[in-house]
């Protein structure tokens, strides 16, 4: 009987390979033996977007190819390499970049690209969560770099950021932060000289935020923060915030309220303490009207005030 | 037995060669498991001397308060490879501090400040294991460990470790880069006294020895680095090259007696016919042997100090090396 | 015949799925440090809630809130709070700020200055204390989680920020006027505002406390060494404090030198009317351990393990010195006395 014994001779060969291949693929029983094989491909996957911005000295710094002719970078890349005679490197080809909109309030800078040819999709990953495992790239060397963290907190700098502990400095900002997969998590951005630079304290605007006010940016927006005129207490609340006083000529003097007013809220989100007070204003911009509601002398009351600048 | 038996053997032998592979596999590396391995090859390096190096490349970029020495990395059995810029000294004194908290006096054989290595031997026994090499060069985004002394705050000699990734692999534009390769950049913190120690992967296997940090042009930031280990390979070639000073002479009488100077040789304009060269590098010329010693450990082209009797003055004069033919 | 192929191709196809694809490799690695990241997720979002800022000022009305203060750990439900002495220096009193925005005035119980910590306590309900770990044990290359408020960028929240990293040594030591012996030296980003943050290993236990940083050139920012006070020996002065008692470092009294002779470390003097005078140590006694205190025997391999033993005990430990005299081994029981102020 030949060929059952022949054939069992070939399934124990096989076998053997197969246990060979089986050894090669064996899944890794640590999280570091994991993320050292999971974050080059990371890295390769998410530096399809991170693009090379180049000023007229030929300073760099970096940025992130947010759709097929736009490219978002942060606030401090202008400081460093002025707003004119821009251009982006991408690919093998250095073209030429205009700057579009900027959002003062997140620090992100739109500019726009001529002659870009269409890249592969963003892939933009779920929101962070504190614990959540991140890369932050850089392109200023020619090559992607890459540091490596961790979310420390959310809905930081004024409720608008992801702070992260992987160390970044001019190199990054602007740059890519992707997470474990290559996907986008938000825009590293430079927040404050105080902070240092590879401190372990750094910040990235969430992509889904960039995203939103991205068509405001491509149509040329400046997007200052709201400014109100109004104090509030730090401690108290209840219905709604009391205001302490009011500045004159301010946004809300000219809608009419006065100090003592309690506001119940704003642009549709209750008040009832000053951190909800503050994170109505958050997504407001300067010129942006909006609703408020308002006690006083127990009568509920609605007016329309229209957002300033800031005053110097 | 039917068909189907012998199929259903196989499987069951198919599966139990892969399960017992899987057993056998060894348990999955930490970065725990890679300071274990790589740190007992990593030791404090200590260097002492009475006038800085000549064209020490590294000065201007070395901070007032550092203290000097760092760290090193046991490459073989009683030798410890460290960057160059710990040899600051022109007549440098090394000893190498093992995990045991033993001091041992250390030889060097040789520095390089373009491939920014050091080679030291140590006589007796060096409580330490030398490192494995890796095998290739990384690619970025892998996990690596930073193992040097930062700060020299380690009174016990034991090697502090950071964790990272690689954060690149690429050539640095920074006046005080010497390497003029691809180096291993990483996130992994380095600072002052983390230099000459090593780099290692999820393995413990070297990558690369560190360097002084370094502020690259390009971002006007600064780059922790480490020289990849593959110019150990390079450094050692090298050891065959000999350096001359372009002189004939005689060794006696505990000195180099000068008797022609060879023209257009290294010598010209620095020594002349008649001199007595006692020392190189602070190192006494007292015997041919001496004298080759001293000769092996700079490379061809590099700045040294010699003390030289003429007149029956004595001074110190500089000279660059020549190559052997 | 055809109907031979089929087991054939069953075996095969259950051979290939039980080896794998060659992509399982990368999808399983993928999966094991998502279920890592959720460990940390979970890890933080339960931590958070025993995690306090100390003395921070509330920010004001718009830029960005970089303010002095610190940071502390709940240590006991009943509303004790632990932080550094150096944040809280000179105040008999401090403001605390939980992560769900309750801000409590609390009142120092007792101070361990050397150490370089203080016991705050809380009029408050529902406190979740931290749960300790076990510091002695801490392996270089394990990887940590500091918690605090670094910078004061918690602001008005109190929420702490997290920072992950690994243990760098252990068994260091720092001098000074505040003494850090068997610190845990760690890389995980400590910043100016994390000092009295409470260090936890990936289980979520408390293992330290931060408190220092090296700092490189004029910046005062992490470089990616920080140092913690190790649990086993907050453990020693804990009840103490909790007490009320304000606790002091140890003091033996000997002079020796902190470079390696031979095994232990040799006294080269013992100072007149010290414990070490007091329990008959001479000039030439080799140390070669020390032990009791409630801490396990320490073998004096290199002279800073003396350092560190010495500096991890409270004043009126009682201790056991195993030491050779001319040739002779012998134990000397001594009473650690108060480390005088510098």
């Amino acid at each position: 009987m030949r060929a059952p014994v022949g054939g069992a001779l070939v399934c124990g060969l096989a076998a053997l390979v197969l246990a060979g291949w089986g050894a090669r693929a064996n899944p890794p029983a640590s999280p570091d033996a994991a993320l050292a094989r999971i974050l080059p491909a990371a890295l390769e996957r998410g530096a399809g977007c991170l693009v090379r911005i180049q000023g007229p000295t030929g300073r760099v710094r970096s940025g992130v190819a947010i759709s097929a002719s736009t490219v978002v970078t942060c606030l401090s890349t202008l400081d460093a390499l002025g707003p004119d005679e821009l251009s982006v490197h991408i690919g093998e080809r250095r073209l030429p970049a205009r700057l579009a909109g900027r959002d003062l309030r997140l620090r992100v800078v739109a500019l726009e690209v001529e002659g870009a040819e269409p890249g592969s999709p963003l892939e933009p990953a779920r929101p962070a969560a504190p614990g959540r495992l991140c890369l932050a790239l850089g392109a200023c060397f020619g090559e992607p770099t890459a540091t490596f963290g961790m979310v420390s907190a959310v809905d930081r700098f004024q409720g608008r950021a992801y702070q992260v502990d992987a160390y970044v400095d001019a190199a990054n900002y602007g740059g890519p932060c992707l997470d474990v997969e290559g996907k986008l998590l938000g825009l590293v951005v430079h927040v404050d000289d105080r902070l240092g630079e590879r401190s372990g304290v750094a910040f990235a605007i969430p992509i889904q935020r960039v995203l939103a006010i991205l068509p405001r940016l491509q149509a040329g927006e400046v997007l200052e923060p709201a400014w109100l005129g109004g104090r509030v207490p730090r401690l108290g609340g209840g219905e709604g915030v009391t205001l302490r006083s009011v500045a004159a000529g301010g946004p809300l003097a000219r809608a009419g309220l006065e100090a003592r007013d309690v506001i119940v809220s704003l642009g549709g989100r209750p008040t009832p303490t000053r951190q909800a007070f503050r994170d109505a204003q958050l997504d407001l911009v300067a010129g942006q009207r909006v609703e408020l509601e308002f006690l006083r002398g127990g009568l509920r009351r609605k007016v329309v005030v229209t957002c300033a600048r800031k005053p110097h | 037995m039917s068909r189907a038996r012998v199929y259903a053997l196989a499987t069951v032998v198919a599966g139990a060669a892969l399960l017992h592979s899987q057993e056998a596999a060894p348990p999955a590396p930490t970065l725990a498991s890679a300071v274990a391995r790589a740190a007992p090859g990593v030791v404090r390096v200590e260097v002492r001397g009475t006038r800085p190096r000549p064209n020490d490349r590294w000065q201007l970029f070395r901070s007032l308060r550092e203290r000097p020495g760092a760290a090193g990395c046991v490459v073989g059995p009683g030798e410890v490879l460290t960057h160059a810029s710990l040899v600051r000294y022109a007549d440098p004194q090394f000893t190498v501090v093992d995990r045991a908290g033993e001091r041992h006096p250390a030889e060097l054989i040789r520095v390089s400040d373009d491939l920014e290595l050091a080679l030291l031997r140590v006589e007796g026994t060096l409580a330490a294991t030398p490192l494995r090499f890796a095998p290739a060069t990384p690619r970025p985004g892998e996990l690596v460990v930073a193992l040097g002394d930062p700060f020299l705050a380690a009174r016990d000699a034991q090697p502090a470790a950071s964790s990272g990734i690689v954060e690149g692999v690429l050539t640095l534009d920074a006046p005080e880069v010497a390497y003029r390769s691809d180096v291993i950049l990483t996130d992994a913190a380095i600072n002052p006294g983390s230099e000459g120690g090593a780099l290692v992967d999820l393995q413990g296997r070297v990558l690369g020895v560190l360097a002084p940090l370094a502020e690259d042009r390009r971002t006007g930031t600064y780059a922790g680095y480490a020289v990849p280990i593959g110019a150990l390979a390079r450094f050692r070639a090298r050891l065959a090259r000999r350096a001359t000073l372009g002189v004939v002479g005689k060794v006696n009488e505990g000195a180099l007696k000068v008797e022609r100077v060879l023209p257009g040789g290294p010598a010209a304009g620095v020594l002349l016919p008649g001199d007595r060269v006692l020392s190189l590098s602070g190192r006494a010329l007292t015997s041919t042997a001496a004298l080759r010693s001293a000769l092996t450990k700079h490379e061809p082209g590099t700045q040294v100090e010699l003390e030289v009797e003429r007149g029956g003055a004595q001074r110190r004069v500089t000279l660059t090396l020549g190559s052997r033919q | 015949m055809s109907r031979s192929w089929i087991p054939l191709a069953l075996t095969a196809g259950a051979v290939l799925l039980v080896a794998g694809y060659p992509g399982r490799a990368e999808d399983a690695s993928l999966t094991k440090v998502r279920s890592f990241e959720a460990k940390l997720e979970g890890l933080i979002a339960r931590l958070s809630s025993s995690v306090v800022t100390v003395g921070a000022v509330v920010d004001d009305e718009d830029g960005l809130p970089i303010k002095s203060g610190g940071s502390g750990v709940i240590v006991d439900a009943d509303g004790y709070v632990l932080t550094n002495d150096h944040v809280t220096e000179g105040q008999s009193e401090a403001q605390v700020g939980f992560s769900d925005g309750r801000v409590v005035t609390a009142h120092v119980v007792a101070r361990d200055r050397q150490g370089d910590l203080a016991l705050l306590r809380v009029e408050a309900s529902g406190l979740v204390s931290a749960t300790f770990g076990e510091s002695e044990g801490l392996r270089p290359g394990q990887r940590v989680l500091a918690m605090g408020n670094p910078f004061g960028l918690a602001g008005d929240t109190h929420v702490p920020a997290a920072t992950l990293g690994i243990v760098s040594a252990t068994q260091r030591f720092i001098g000074g006027s505040k003494v850090y012996g068997e610190a845990i030296q760690i890389d995980a980003p400590v910043n100016p505002g994390n000092s009295g943050g409470p260090l936890f290993d990936l289980e979520g236990r408390l293992v330290g406390i931060n408190g220092r940083i090296s700092v490189r050139g004029a910046s005062r920012h992490n470089v990616g060494v920080g140092y913690a006070i190790p649990l086993h020996q907050i453990l020693l002065v804990l009840d103490d404090l909790k007490a009320g008692r304000d606790v002091e470092r140890g003091y033996l009294g000997v002079r020796f030198l902190t470079q390696k002779q031979g095994e232990g470390v040799v006294v080269r003097e013992v100072l007149p009317q010290t414990p070490a005078s007091r329990a008959g140590l001479r000039a030439g006694d080799r140390i070669l351990s020390v032990s009791g205190g409630g801490v396990g025997q320490r073998q004096i391999t290199q002279p800073v393990r003396l350092q560190n033993a010495l500096s991890i005990l409270p004043a009126g430990t009682e201790v056991e010195l195993d030491l050779e005299r001319d040739g002779r081994k012998q134990t000397v029981k001594v009473r650690l006395g108060r480390r005088p102020v510098r």
